[in-house]
């Protein structure tokens, strides 16, 4: 590696030659050209390279170029150009703001960063900046979740309990609601809120046979009743149980703790849905029903009129009625879910593998090629919806920044290009 | 431009020969057509001679010189004197140029000369300097040239081109360098 000591560089003998150097440095660059003779030899190839270029000289300019530019000149008004008798004329600065370059450089690099915000950023991000009306309805659903989660139990002397035993379409009823009287609402509403209340119990069992009896049992015990039943029993696999039964609210505690028992419990799930407003509603509703339903019946009796106007009281009157009776099915179904708790139980037998029962290799081979496929197939399929998910957004992303990136290259590419050669910038 | 040389009686003004380029541009703003006369004669030849250096059709250079100097007439009320009137005359030349140039390619266009002549050129003849000048690197020329002809300073070339100055003496000397090779190999 050879190292250049010359004091002086070549560039600035040149320099010096068209008087580009400061008249300190281009002093001592003179001194030292008079004693260096590669210095005086290059000085005066520079020279003679100079003078050879101008041995390229142009014709004169066609005189047409005169009578064009005089003609026009002729034109200009012969006085202060208007609007700007000022000498240092300024351009407005909402110009020099709009149509600045570094303007619509800010701005696409704005838009970039929005856009990856938008398509990328994680949602925490926008946690700050989200709708305070939003942020206090999921309080407020926060609140009520957190209401129904607690459990209660109805008191002891609830005016809606049900008769005990009589659990089905025709259950007794006992309460106001069961004489439909919306006056005593406001006594109903002292009692406290009304909860269904739900449940989810996975129990790992030994014997599912012996489970599903003890179940049984406990169902009846607690004047309760299993709504569906499904057994599992598949070759290799062990055999579950899926069931829904359900307890009277005040008793579901002590069902809980005795279908606990029957074996190790994987899951245990406790909610409730609070529909208070919703029996208030519906009452008043069937209030309004009835009265308006006496109110009609009253007019078919009392007035007389032409035909059409008695049929269309009467297909009132029973349009009316059905409304009634849907709604006091759905008051029904209500107060059912109320006063009988809804427990999901799921038992499962404790598996045991036996010889000869199993997949066949084969089969086995089989099911990891076609799964393999169904994989593969799957991940690509995700693949393209991802692009076309995101694809839009990154499109419009490369375009905003391609035009500034192709003015930023064609403007520096070069001269960078020939500092990264140079490995260095020449300093005077 | 007789018309334009008529003086205004009543007033008494140093020649305009003798004014600056810049001087008289702020003339020509307060409305003396002498002054842009004055310039005009000043750099007629000039911008055609940039023009037809770069150029292989002279009426096209022409129109260039014509579209220059009118733009200069248009925007006088734009010009502030923040550098020479030299640079700011070749910096609408350069774009005229820039614009001619990407209008008819949209990559840079060599140099336009004749074509060579058969045998031995001497090196004192313009053909030769034509023909070793196309033979630079395009930006090595542009930067020789705009030094040799146009005779603008350092600082005026990076502005015009938009690179830093050292850039430009770095081009500069190398072209420089190619053209003592092209020179000496010839002599040779």
């Amino acid at each position: 590696m050879m190292i250049d000591l010359h004091p002086v560089e070549k560039e600035q003998v040149m320099a010096f030659l068209d008087g580009e150097l400061e008249p300190k440095l281009a002093a001592q660059v003179a001194a030292h050209i008079r004693g260096c003779s590669e210095c005086r030899k290059l000085q005066g190839d520079l020279r003679e390279v100079s003078s050879q270029v101008l041995n390229w000289v142009v014709e004169p300019a066609p005189s047409k170029l005169t009578q064009v530019v005089d003609a026009e000149a002729q034109a200009v008004p012969n006085g202060p150009v208007p609007g700007h008798g000022k000498v240092r004329m300024s351009i407005p600065l909402w110009r020099r703001v709009v149509f600045s370059r570094i303007t619509w450089a800010t701005a696409c690099l704005v838009l970039c960063i929005g856009i990856v915000l938008k398509v990328f950023a994680p949602a925490h991000l926008y946690a700050p900046f989200q709708d305070q009306s939003s942020i206090a309805t999921q309080r407020e659903s926060e609140g009520i979740s957190a209401l129904a989660r607690v459990r209660r139990a109805p008191p002891p002397n609830s005016a809606f309990a049900w008769s005990t035993g009589e659990r089905g379409g025709g259950g007794n009823y006992i309460g106001p609601g069961s004489n439909a009287r919306p006056a005593d609402l406001p006594q109903d509403l002292s009692i406290g809120p009304m909860i269904a209340h739900t449940a989810l119990l996975k129990v790992s069992v030994k014997d599912v046979g012996v489970a599903r009896e003890a179940v049984d049992k406990i169902v009846r015990q607690h004047w309760g009743y299993a709504a569906s039943m499904t057994m599992h029993s598949e070759v290799g696999a062990p055999r579950t149980i899926e069931s829904e039964v359900h307890i009277p609210a005040e008793q579901i505690d002590s069902a809980l703790t005795a279908l606990k028992a029957l074996g190790r419990v994987e899951q245990e799930e406790q909610g409730g849905e609070e529909v208070t407003a919703q029996v208030i509603d519906l009452d008043a509703r069937l209030k309004n029903a009835r009265e308006a339903e006496i109110r009609l019946q009253d007019i078919m009796r009392t007035r007389t009129g032409k035909v059409s106007d008695v049929l269309e009281v009467e297909k009132v009157i029973t349009d009316t009625r059905e409304s009634i009776e849907r709604m006091e099915a759905e008051r029904k179904e209500l107060r059912g879910r109320v006063a009988y708790s809804s427990i999901k139980l799921e038992l499962h037998e404790e598996y045991q593998a036996t010889l000869g029962t199993g997949t066949p290799v084969g089969g086995k081979i089989r099911n990891a090629i076609v799964d393999g496929f169904q994989a593969a197939g799957s991940g690509a399929l995700a693949v393209f919806l991802w692009l076309l998910n995101v694809g839009p957004s990154l499109l419009l992303v490369a375009l905003t920044i391609f035009w500034p990136a192709r003015w930023a290259w064609r403007r520096h590419g070069k001269g960078w290009r020939e500092w990264m050669e140079r490995g260095r910038t020449p300093q005077l | 431009m007789a018309a334009m040389r008529r003086r205004q009686p009543g007033r008494t003004r140093p020649p305009l020969t003798m004014a600056s380029d810049e001087a008289l541009m702020l003339e020509f703003q307060q409305g003396s057509r002498e002054a842009f006369a004055e310039l005009f004669e000043r750099y007629r030849q000039a911008v055609y001679s940039f023009f037809r250096r770069r150029l292989r059709d002279p009426a096209r250079a022409e129109e260039l010189a014509q579209e220059t100097f009118l733009a200069v007439l248009r925007g006088i009320h734009r010009y502030e004197p923040h550098a020479t009137f030299r640079s700011y005359l070749y910096g609408i030349a350069f774009r005229r140029l820039s614009s001619e140039r990407r209008r008819a390619s949209h990559s840079t266009v060599p140099l336009e000369v004749d074509p060579p002549a058969a045998g031995q050129l001497d090196p004192c003849d313009a053909q030769w300097v034509k023909r070793a000048i196309e033979q630079l690197d395009p930006d090595h020329r542009e930067v020789l040239m705009l030094r040799e002809y146009e005779g603008l300073g350092y600082d005026d070339i990076a502005a015009l081109l938009r690179i830093p100055v050292n850039t430009v003496r770095s081009r500069l000397f190398r072209a420089r360098m190619d053209l003592k090779s092209q020179l000496l190999a010839q002599t040779e």
